[in-house]
């Protein structure tokens, strides 16, 4: 798990100049990958590859990336981890493909050089990578399914850029700075920017599960997407689950989740998720180490999570942490928390802090809970929706609704909460539904937040990008948990819940693992997930009866957390909503308060690969 | 680092989309607040809306666009941005006679009251004693010059001290020297002429822009300069009484009257002129003045008004007495006498964009300390 970054040049060929770029790409991803660096430029300058370097599996320098394969083909820098990189190695050698390294970024390359694009599906874990193929001058470009792992791609002139993070795009690549208006609109209905659109309009992120193969010369080739995530909640009439099926997925899952050379910890809440990966890693691994945040604020208080998570750690038997966090250190910390932001965003505060803390304890590498409410139906949208579907059945009453709506809204604001307001007119349909269910601030509340201006172009390009039509158009006829689950999975958790984890856990060096977003488990759960005996929150309480009882009783919470209330120096919770936050957060990131210092990064600085000098690479051409 | 919610609610005669120096001024005021940092979001509530520059609004301004149009529908739409928003720190009121309207919504919010003067409209009471008399109680006041300034506290009895004067600015990067535009200057019949210009509204009611005493000293200039021409950009109600002037004076062939001309077509008129001349006696500041220096131009200005100011006491341009077309005449003569390339003065950078914003920044963050000092108390 990295930071990547690489040039390819569309037109001509790239020097010294450009090398720089990437150079500072690589530097402003640094946090990212604070054990290594490196740059490597393709012989004929027509692709440049940087990598910053969080060593985990095969730490020593042959684990070096950008990586060259045996053949001297293929070239790679890879963000991420193949978890499955042992049987694929196996089966690869079987064919006669040989190996220099013990890395899991070799068998990558190699997976590709012998399946090709087929070689995608075969991987288990989460990835984004920039490959360079010497042969046929071609530079792929590909992220995982869920799209755990992040990558963005701007184009300016006769030059594609591609990082990790958008931000180091938008700070060192040379595009314009303008404000993409879907992702303004976006961001203040649902508080994170939804894809495709990244916070600039020059940056684009590459699709979740997509491929994308450019080769210089010729005009941009679209990508293709090789994983529908959707499509695998499609229902199947013989599939259902057991507590024992769910368990035996999920063991493999986490035993997967566990491959490194270095230490792996768990983050661990006093929810049934994190209990139960920490439960089912303690069974795999002789030494596991687990780790909660707290906050002093909450001592001896209903809110903190603290007791129940240690009496949790005591019953798996893992070596565990508590981190207490006060107002004074997190004030000392806000303004690093903005720095890193990658993309504007209402959450990511906890992860920042509790990865920061898993850092200190000398992890590199967490597993978290997240992604369980989206399989196992945890979410309240999913007996929400449901019944507002069936308040929609009432002919007229979405009419009538959209009258009620704007009554509250222009005669007795502050009368009802505005969403409450909406609840008729947005029973309609499961889009209309899923959204007020997920959203901040609704679409006619946008009025006062943002120019008109804004909200044509912005919501111009999200009808026409119709993301979440898309999501549902292979489930038509299933039945609504299964389209939840799709919308919950392709929308909240990849656009908010993963990108924070990424930037968040990046920002400290640190790798959050996720045993619940996989391939393999959402091919065997999502096809239950709306049949008669779907895997529910309970069967996780039926696995972790060696857990101390009163955690499998306890209701869904959410996290609360401080932490916001800090960071605005108010007296007491509960006076703003998220909705003030997003405006504070939207503030920051507009006037770039913590824009980095500008530090020139010169590729001499650069440890892994020679870059020839702009006047060489002349000669050479 | 403390985060916390400013929002402010400006009501103004123009800005984007708009003509003429108030409405820029109010467009790079807007800009700087976006810019500053301490400003969550404005609320503008423009009075008009012409068909101006397009350009793009900053993130954090509301445009209300249905405020524009008859006063009924202004009051209305901002009690509906009263009644939608609930927390509004500022209210700014960009024009004296928008201020009982502002001073309501500032009650209405607890909010504190600021007031932006430009020039010519306060620097004497105006014709409305319920504008006059809040005048003197709001909290901050945003003067274009010092002049303003003084003449405000004058009859206002308003405190020095709340007065903060934020002199106007220009786009450095878009006003420069350029060679002159041959296609335009045939289409005017300057050719081969020595040229000097205004830029101004032709008002009326406000005839203090000097295009009266130009036309004055004009035969006088034709004597000494025979191919000397007198470029007039602007329209407005009193062409069609200037046209007249100059036909009784003998000069109609000097003269070139060219009509009002879009923001993107300035610098090349600009850039068609030996010498810019504005002999005003009303300019709050005069921003033209700044344009026509950033491109090069020699200017001429007064020193009667708040010109001074913009020429930096003299350094960006000559000043004279309009008063005296003696003197106004000698030093057109005396400024077409130099064949100089075109050169912009280098002290004009205390004018650029990025100096404005960085004081207009520093005045919000004033005001949002002193909001939540209120708050808090």
């Amino acid at each position: 798990m990295c930071g990547i970054a690489a040039a390819l040049a569309i037109d001509g060929s790239l020097d010294q100049r450009h090398a720089d770029i990437v150079a500072s790409l690589n530097q402003w991803q640094a946090h990212r990958g604070p054990d290594g660096e490196g740059l490597w430029l393709a012989k004929d300058g027509k692709a440049i590859l940087g990598h910053r370097r969080l060593a985990i599996i095969d730490t020593g320098p042959s684990g070096a990336q950008p990586m060259t394969d045996v053949s001297g083909r293929w070239t790679v820098t890879l963000n991420g981890e193949i978890y499955n990189y042992r049987a694929l190695r196996r089966e690869l050698e079987m064919q006669g493909r040989q190996f220099a390294t013990n890395s899991d970024t070799e068998v990558l390359i190699n997976a590709v050089a012998q399946w090709g694009e087929g070689a995608l599906t075969r991987l288990r874990g989460m990835f984004a990578f920039a490959l360079w193929d010497q042969q046929e001058r071609e530079l792929w470009l590909a992220r995982d399914p869920y799209g755990i792992k992040p990558l963005y791609t701007a184009q300016a002139g006769n030059v594609l850029w591609v990082a990790s993070q958008a931000r180091a795009l938008a700070e060192c690549a040379p595009i314009t700075d303008r404000r993409d208006a879907a992702a303004l609109v976006g961001f203040y209905l649902w508080g994170s920017v939804p894809e495709p659109f990244s916070w600039w309009e020059d940056v684009r992120p590459l699709p979740a599960g997509h491929v994308q193969r450019l080769s210089p010369g010729r005009a941009s080739s679209p990508s293709r997407q090789y994983y529908s995530v959707p499509s695998h909640f499609a229902f199947e009439s013989d599939a259902q689950s057991s507590p024992e099926f769910l368990r035996n997925i999920l063991t493999d899952s986490v035993e997967h989740h566990l491959v490194a050379d270095t230490d792996v910890g768990v983050f661990l809440s006093a929810g049934l998720d994190s209990n139960l990966v920490a439960s089912l890693a303690a069974t795999k691994t002789r030494k596991l180490r687990t780790i909660t945040l707290a906050f002093r604020e909450y001592e001896n208080t209903p809110d903190d999570e603290a007791p129940l998570a240690e009496l949790a750690a005591k019953a798996i038997g893992s070596e565990h942490t508590t981190v207490r966090i006060g107002r004074d250190e997190f004030d000392a910390l806000l303004a690093d928390f903005f720095c890193k932001m990658d993309q504007p965003t209402i959450d990511g505060l906890n992860t920042y802090l509790i990865s920061r803390a898993a850092a200190k304890q000398g992890l590199k590498v967490v597993l978290s809970g997240l992604g369980g409410d989206e399989l196992l139906g945890g979410y309240p949208s999913f007996h929400q929706i449901p019944r507002l579907l069936r308040l929609g059945r009432v002919p007229g009453v979405t009419h009538l609704g959209r009258f009620a709506e704007r009554a509250c809204r222009e005669v007795l604001p502050g009368l009802f909460s505005s969403k409450l307001a909406s609840v008729f007119s947005h029973s309609g349909n499961i889009l209309d539904a899923y959204r007020l269910r997920r959203c901040v601030c609704l679409k006619d509340g946008l009025d006062v937040i943002l120019d008109k201006s804004w909200l044509d172009e912005g919501f111009a390009k999200l009808r026409e990008a119709a993301t979440q039509e898309s999501i549902l158009e292979p489930l038509g006829q299933e039945p609504v948990r299964a389209q939840i689950a799709a919308l919950e999975s392709c929308c909240y958790l990849r656009n908010q819940l993963l990108r924070d984890a990424d930037w968040a856990g990046m920002a400290h060096g640190v790798e959050i693992r996720v045993p619940f977003v996989d391939r393999v488990v959402l091919e065997a759960l999502g096809p239950t997930v709306a049949s008669k005996r779907p895997p529910r929150k309970s069967d996780l309480a039926a696995i972790l009866r060696r857990l101390p009882p009163v955690l499998h009783g306890r209701r869904k919470t959410g996290f609360t957390t401080p932490a916001r209330q800090w960071a605005t120096g108010e007296a007491a919770p509960g006076r703003h909503g998220l909705e003030h936050w997003s405006n504070l957060v939207a503030r920051v990131m507009r006037t770039n308060l913590v824009r980095r210092p500008a530090v020139p990064a010169r590729t001499s600085d650069a440890v892994h690969a020679g870059i020839p000098s702009a006047d060489r690479l002349r000669e050479a051409s | 680092m403390k985060l916390s919610e400013f929002n402010v609610m400006m009501l103004l005669t123009d800005g984007f989309w708009g003509f003429g120096g108030i409405s820029r001024f109010n467009r790079d005021f807007l800009t700087a607040l976006d810019k500053c940092g301490t400003v969550t979001r404005t609320l503008a509530f423009p009075r008009i809306i012409k068909d101006g520059l397009d350009e793009d609004l900053p993130e954090s301004i509301v445009y209300c666009r249905a405020s524009a149009g008859g006063k009924s529908r202004y009051f209305r739409q901002i009690l509906r941005g009263l009644y939608l928003n609930s927390e509004i720190g500022l209210v700014i009121c960009g024009h004296i006679h928008l201020l009982p309207l502002a001073y309501m919504a500032a009650k209405a919010k607890r909010a504190r009251l600021a007031l932006i003067i430009h020039g010519f409209e306060a620097w004497q009471p105006t014709r409305y004693p319920l504008a006059n008399m809040i005048a003197s109680r709001v909290d901050a006041v945003i003067a274009v010059s010092r002049l303003s300034a003084a003449r405000f506290a004058g009859w206002s009895l308003m405190s020095p001290d709340r007065i903060f004067v934020l002199g106007n600015c220009v786009d450095l990067d878009r006003f420069v020297p350029m060679p002159r535009d041959l296609e335009l200057a045939a289409r005017y019949g300057l050719i081969g002429q020595r040229v000097i210009m205004t830029l101004g509204r032709l008002a009326n009611r406000e005839r203090y822009k000097g295009f009266d005493e130009v036309l004055e000293v004009l035969p006088l200039l034709v004597r000494k300069i025979p191919n000397i021409k007198y470029l007039v950009v602007g329209d407005g109600d009193d062409r069609d009484r200037l046209e007249a002037k100059a036909d009784q004076l003998g000069v109609t062939a000097h003269v070139v009257f060219a009509g009002r001309v879009l923001e993107a077509e300035k610098v090349a008129h600009y850039s068609l002129a030996d010498a810019y001349v504005m002999p005003s006696s009303g300019e709050g500041f005069g921003i033209v003045l700044l344009e026509a220096a950033a491109c090069g131009v020699p200017v001429i200005g007064s020193m009667a008004d708040g010109s001074k100011e913009a020429l930096q006491d003299g350094a960006l341009g000559r000043l004279i007495d309009p008063r005296n077309p003696v003197m106004l005449a000698e030093t057109i003569l005396d400024v077409l006498k130099l064949e100089a390339p075109r050169r912009r003065p280098d002290t004009i950078s205390a004018f650029g964009t990025a100096e404005f914003q960085a004081r207009a920044g520093q005045w919000a963050r004033r005001q949002m300390e002193a909001a939540h000092q209120r708050a808090a108390a």
